[in-house]
């Protein structure tokens, strides 16, 4: 009779390890960026990853959508003279987020002509433009959020690591809170003052020509 | 009526260039010099020894008792065995493979009766030749039973004829840190000419029947390098 053939309980992954095709994600619990081609000059304020690409609007014209870095980007392309190059940018952390509006902006969002989505969505990009996550924790508004929930910009968000880990340590040692929960109350009010710029700009953008004048 | 004396013996090591496929050769020379029929076992994806076996029968320094098979799964290799097992169709399989560690080295190190690992004389060929005798010891707690897996034999290989200090401290060395042969494995000319021609055995009967008499006297190299095979051999059964 033939030997017996021991069963293989479990691998060693460590006698076959090889080299990895890819670079190997953070084991943390979110995505870390840690280095990516961006055309020279390059800025390291957040970048919205978008869901999905709102259709534009018919009319009135919507607000002109700040470009993200990536539409920037893309606007201008690197010239010969000015060569793409890869460089090392702050160490980034990927956040999911929820951004709605204010129950007390409903009637304005609705009246305005714009899918109120989309005037969210546009307030968010304006809002983290030139924003960067701080270290400080600031606690959530208590301010009364609408209950339309179709309206809400559900998106990611590129955090810088170093305030994330640092809000992290203080706030959140044991990782139990969802990280929109600690930078929620740095980036709400922003974005409902830009939601409130925005209806502003459409409201005066509606509003006829010379109107209040004297023929 | 199956062959209860099969004896498959796997070459097997993390390091390319430790001398596997040398081995396997002079071990399959051995074997059939000493008249037993052999199926050799090439899962090593260059196909080097079966190239080889190929070569030597068309020299004509093969063997009737020597028979080849690529196999490109564990799978494969088991079924193979199998199949000699029960026909009878071999009393030794070697299986050359590959030098690396991979998933499937698992697969070949269950189905062998004994492992064989070249190891040359150096720091970090000793230091890689540790990893694969670490992984198999690994091994016995990673399999439902431990008692039925193979033996494991290090070789000592490309051994220098003239044994400097340094290597007898590395000697001294791979013997506190593996299961070492006794006997080692010599630097020889003559087994790149077995790589070239074929087998042992059939290259020192070429020299012996050479028409040139200053040849014959070089039968002498290709007998003392069969008979350190043989002596390997010798050891692997014996354990």
């Amino acid at each position: 009779m033939r030997k017996k053939i021991p069963t293989i309980t479990r691998p060693d992954p460590a006698y076959a390890a090889s080299l990895r095709p890819e670079v190997e994600e953070d084991p943390g619990r979110e995505e870390v960026q840690r280095a990516e081609a961006t055309p020279e000059p390059a800025s390291a304020q957040p970048v919205v990853v978008d869901d999905h690409i709102a259709p534009p609007p018919s009319t009135p014209p919507p607000p002109t959508p700040q470009p993200t870095q990536e539409t920037a980007g893309r606007a201008a392309p690197p010239t010969l003279a000015s060569p793409t190059r890869t460089r090392r940018i702050p160490a980034t952390r990927k956040i999911d987020i929820r951004v709605n509006a204010l129950e007390r902006q409903e009637e304005a969002l609705i009246d305005c002509g714009v899918d109120p989505a989309h005037v969210i969505r546009a307030a968010l990009r304006r809002a983290v433009k030139n924003w960067q996550l701080g270290p400080d924790f600031i606690a959530s508004s208590e301010e009364q959020r609408t209950r339309i929930t179709e309206w809400r910009a559900r998106t990611s968000l590129a955090v810088h690591a170093g305030a994330m880990n640092a809000l992290l340590r203080a706030h959140d040692p044991l990782d139990v809170l969802s990280k929109w929960t600690l930078i929620r109350g740095q980036l709400e009010p922003r974005v409902w003052a830009e939601i409130d710029a925005i209806l502003t700009e459409i409201a005066q953008r509606a509003a006829p020509p010379h109107a209040g004048e004297v023929s | 009526m199956p062959n209860d004396n099969l004896v498959v013996i796997a070459a097997m090591a993390r390091k390319g260039g430790s001398g596997k496929t040398t081995l396997s050769r002079a071990l399959i020379s051995a074997a059939v010099a000493a008249g037993r029929r052999v199926l050799l076992i090439d899962t090593d994806s260059t196909g080097v020894l079966g190239t080889w076996h190929k070569r030597a029968e068309a020299a004509g320094l093969g063997s009737p008792l020597l028979r080849s098979a690529t196999v490109e799964s564990v799978g494969g290799v088991d079924r193979r065995i199998e199949q000699v097992y029960a026909a009878d169709s071999a009393d030794f399989i070697f299986i050359d493979t590959a030098g690396v560690g991979a998933e499937w080295s698992d697969g070949i190190a269950v189905l062998a009766d004994h492992i064989v690992t070249p190891v040359m004389l150096s720091t970090s060929d000793l230091d890689v030749g540790a990893q694969t005798a670490e992984w198999f010891d690994k091994l016995r707690a990673r399999v439902d039973d431990p008692a039925s897996l193979p033996r494991h034999h290090v070789v000592l290989n490309m051994v220098d004829p003239k044994t400097t200090r340094a290597d007898a401290a590395l000697i001294e060395a791979a013997i506190a840190r593996f299961p070492v042969v006794e006997t080692v494995m010599m630097r020889r000319n003559v087994y790149k000419e077995m790589d070239e021609k074929g087998l042992l055995h059939a290259v020192a009967l070429q020299k012996q029947a050479d028409p040139n008499p200053l040849m014959r006297p070089h039968v002498r190299h290709v007998v003392e390098a069969l008979e350190e095979a043989t002596d390997i051999l010798n050891n692997i059964l014996a354990a």
